[in-house]
């Protein structure tokens, strides 16, 4: 208690010896916690992933061993946990032209001049995924009619006619993917088709408990397929997190470099304090104890005070300067900061313990007068 | 001699201080710059084709995208089409000149609307006729045209179709001014968006010929390639029939897009841009401006004992500002000069490609920028000082401190 009583009588002694000087080295400080907390969110993958626009956190994937029909009833049970896209595929057994220029740059494996096991049909949902037109239309003005978006590995052009599942279909357009035919989902249903994959996009990030519920939800409407969940994403980005935290921990030391030459001024200022210390029984040890709650406080107080700057001005100010919008910060996040910034406050205390250290009482006071 | 000693003096007693912050400043500074001449680069970009009159043409991409002869023949076709002004294609060649290889570009008509800015020199349209045997040309300003001058007759060797060299005589009519940038119709949007800072290149390494009735021979000799994608500018009388049936022979073998599209798709860019380029840069500049004030404060504080005893030898307060005044004024200005200098020579740094930044336009705003950055940092850093010998004299401060 005594050595927190001095350390906060020293803070407090600094502030009246040199104002000036203590208060740039508070603005310094919070500065660099403002750094900090934007070098995190802005760093870290799983704060990144955290984004509206991070769909591989919303998406779910169900591979099917054996085709089944899916409809949008089938899909009923997911709706508390808002499906914002679907989109269903099946293995399509019919042969098309392939473009030999294509072919080249982009499936070096493809050796026939007809494609056929290796594509897929696809029809989505709402549309919401976008298509890429390399030719001609990427969405379907007449939703009954059998018309279908090639890849742009297919030969021909916009106009032709081709035959898929027996059917003859129009091709409105030519899209970027490499080996999926799109259909509109009406006539996906009116064929029948038998779904081999299925793949979710969910309106929000679901927590830990909900992302199980769901898996075990399409585990219980599809026991014998494989769904693949966010999970593996989140794991991902998880596994680089303590390196990534670690950068930005390392920024702010290096953007905290240039403030402890203050700090050095300041406990140059004190050094007389720390001889009468020892002239009235205190052991190194216990000063050095003094110093280390001296530097965690101020830390504590700059970080405290950076922190609930950054909280309160985050939506009008900080949101303005990330390159992906809204990285949300939680209480943890905040929590995490200030542990690491208390962290990055000891190591930095070291040359000052260091220099305490080696130097002899007698030594110090003579300084001081110097 | 004495002046200088005592400027000497604060860098001897604090060194590492000032290494600190000069490294810390320097680092920033660049950061933000380099931040702003690629932002700079999209927003020239912007302004090069928003004042291009394309506002009635549509960005066309053929899915065939290796065949100059398909592609020259089916922008022929549009061509003819109903309601079509023109069709802006991009035909380029290579050549050999002083040792380096240049892109021969043939500019058309309609392209020669676009505002390609020269350092010297006229346009095709005000140049005289070529002298006999020549043919008009722009060239870069750098590289192997870094001595010549405008009027002077160059032989270049072009890349003909038989694989043979192909003489070729320009006279030099304009050189390009920085920052050397051309339009380039190569890239294709596939979903993606395209701004306008995709559709230029470096023209670092490049002759401009005319691509007219004079240069079709030469055309057909040389093997030139055709841009894949192109422009196509609708009459401003075109109905919407017409359009629609220019629209319809695209899409039957390709994609195009609007040009509203392409610029906002810029607008987009230019936006996403300042947040992404600028963020960290900024977060930076402040942190090291701050601790340059702080770091600079207490430099003059630690050295204010020093100035009493020069107060006491016989040194005004007015040379003693000056001495604080130098002291700080040349750790901002080293950071500032040196990024200063790194501008300067961008272009020229840019052309042997040891810029840092690839896509990058200078303009001398930025000059101002950095000066505005000096003047302002070095008076907030001495004003706190300034201010406490104003209030109180040397000798005042000295019984302070006894």
């Amino acid at each position: 208690m005594k050595i927190l009583e001095l350390a906060v009588a020293r803070i407090v002694l600094h502030f009246r010896r040199n104002k000036v000087i203590f208060l740039l080295f508070l603005i310094g400080s919070v500065t660099c916690v403002l750094s900090f907390a934007y070098f995190y969110g802005n760093m870290l993958s799983v704060k990144l992933l955290e984004t509206r626009t991070a769909q591989n956190y919303r998406q779910y994937t169900v591979t099917l061993p054996q085709a089944t029909a899916v409809t949008e009833k089938t899909l009923v049970p997911l709706e508390p946990y808002g499906v914002e896209d679907f989109r269903l595929e099946s293995k399509l057994r019919d042969t098309f032209p392939v473009n030999q220029e294509e072919r080249s740059y982009d499936n070096q494996d493809m050796r026939k001049d007809t494609q056929s096991s290796a594509v897929w049909i696809e029809a989505d949902g709402k549309q919401n995924t976008p298509l890429f037109a390399i030719a001609g239309h990427t969405d379907f003005p007449d939703k009954g009619g059998n018309s279908v978006i090639m890849p742009k590995t297919y030969a021909g052009n916009p106009g032709d006619t081709v035959q898929l599942l027996g059917q003859n279909f129009l091709v409105i357009g030519l899209s970027t993917r490499t080996n999926q035919c799109v259909i509109p989902f009406t006539v996906y249903k009116q064929l029948g088709i038998s779904t081999n994959k299925m793949e979710l996009i969910l309106n929000k990030k679901l927590n830990g408990a909900e992302t199980a519920a769901v898996v075990a939800l399409l585990q219980k409407m599809f026991p014998q397929a494989q769904v693949t969940s966010p999970k593996a994403y989140q794991a991902l980005a998880k596994s680089a997190q303590p390196g990534e935290t670690l950068r930005a921990a390392m920024l702010y030391a290096v953007s905290l470099l240039a403030f402890l030459f203050l700090f050095k001024f300041m406990s140059d200022q004190n050094r007389f304090e720390n001889v009468l210390y020892a002239m009235v029984g205190a052991t190194r040890k216990q000063v050095k104890k003094v110093l280390l709650a001296e530097n965690i406080l101020l830390s504590l107080l700059s970080g405290t005070i950076g922190l609930t700057l950054h909280a309160s001005l985050y939506s009008t100010v900080f949101v303005k300067l990330n390159p992906l919008g809204a990285v949300p910060y939680t209480l943890g996040d905040y929590g995490l900061l200030l542990f690491l910034i208390l962290a990055v406050s000891l190591f930095t205390a070291i040359p000052f313990l260091v220099q305490f250290q080696h130097t002899a009482l007698v030594d110090a006071k003579v300084r001081f007068r110097e | 001699m004495k002046f200088f000693q005592i400027f000497l003096e604060f860098y001897r007693k604090n060194i590492l201080a000032a290494i600190v912050l000069i490294v810390i400043l320097t680092i920033s500074l660049f950061s933000v710059m380099s931040a702003a001449v690629q932002y700079n680069y999209l927003s020239y970009a912007k302004t090069f084709y928003t004042h291009a009159g394309l506002e009635n043409s549509v960005y066309v991409m053929p899915k065939f995208t290796t065949q100059t002869e398909k592609l020259l023949q089916q922008a022929d076709h549009l061509r003819n089409q109903e309601g079509v002004e023109a069709v802006l294609t991009q035909k380029t060649a290579g050549a050999q000149y002083g040792g380096e290889f240049q892109n021969l570009y043939f500019y058309n008509q309609a392209e020669q609307k676009m505002p390609v800015h020269l350092s010297a020199g006229t346009n095709f349209q005000q140049a005289k006729a070529a002298p006999q045997g020549t043919r008009n040309a722009i060239v870069s300003s750098g590289g192997a045209f870094q001595t010549i001058k405008c009027g002077d007759t160059l032989q270049l060797f072009a890349g003909s179709t038989d694989g043979k060299e192909c003489p070729l005589s320009i006279h030099v009519i304009g050189k390009l001014a920085a920052p050397q940038l051309l339009p380039d119709f190569g890239t294709a949007s596939y979903g993606t968006a395209l701004p306008f800072d995709q559709l230029l290149t470096n023209a670092t390494n490049a002759v401009i010929l005319q691509d007219d009735a004079t240069t079709k021979t030469l055309q057909k000799q040389l093997s030139v390639i055709a841009s894949p994608c192109y422009f196509l500018s609708f009459r401003s009388d075109a109905s919407a029939a017409q359009k629609d049936a220019v629209f319809s022979t695209v899409e039957s073998t390709g994609a195009y897009i609007s040009y509203q599209t392409l610029l906002n798709d810029t607008k987009i860019q230019l936006h996403t841009k300042m947040q992404k380029l600028f963020g960290l840069p900024v977060f930076f500049l402040v942190v090291s401006t701050v601790a340059f004030l702080s770091v600079s404060v207490l430099l003059v504080t630690k050295k204010l004992k020093d100035h009493i005893i020069y107060y006491l030898c016989g040194c005004s307060k007015r040379r003693s500002r000056l001495f604080i005044l130098t002291n700080i004024l040349s750790i901002s200005l080293i950071p500032c000069l040196l990024n200063g200098l790194l501008l300067f020579r961008a272009p020229a740094l840019q052309q042997v490609g040891l810029f840092p930044v690839e896509h990058a336009v200078v303009y001398p705003s930025l000059f101002f920028l950095l000066l505005g950055y000096l003047v302002l940092s070095v008076f907030l850093s001495v004003a706190i000082p300034f201010s406490q010998l104003r209030n109180e004299t040397l000798t005042q401060l000295n019984r302070g401190r006894i």
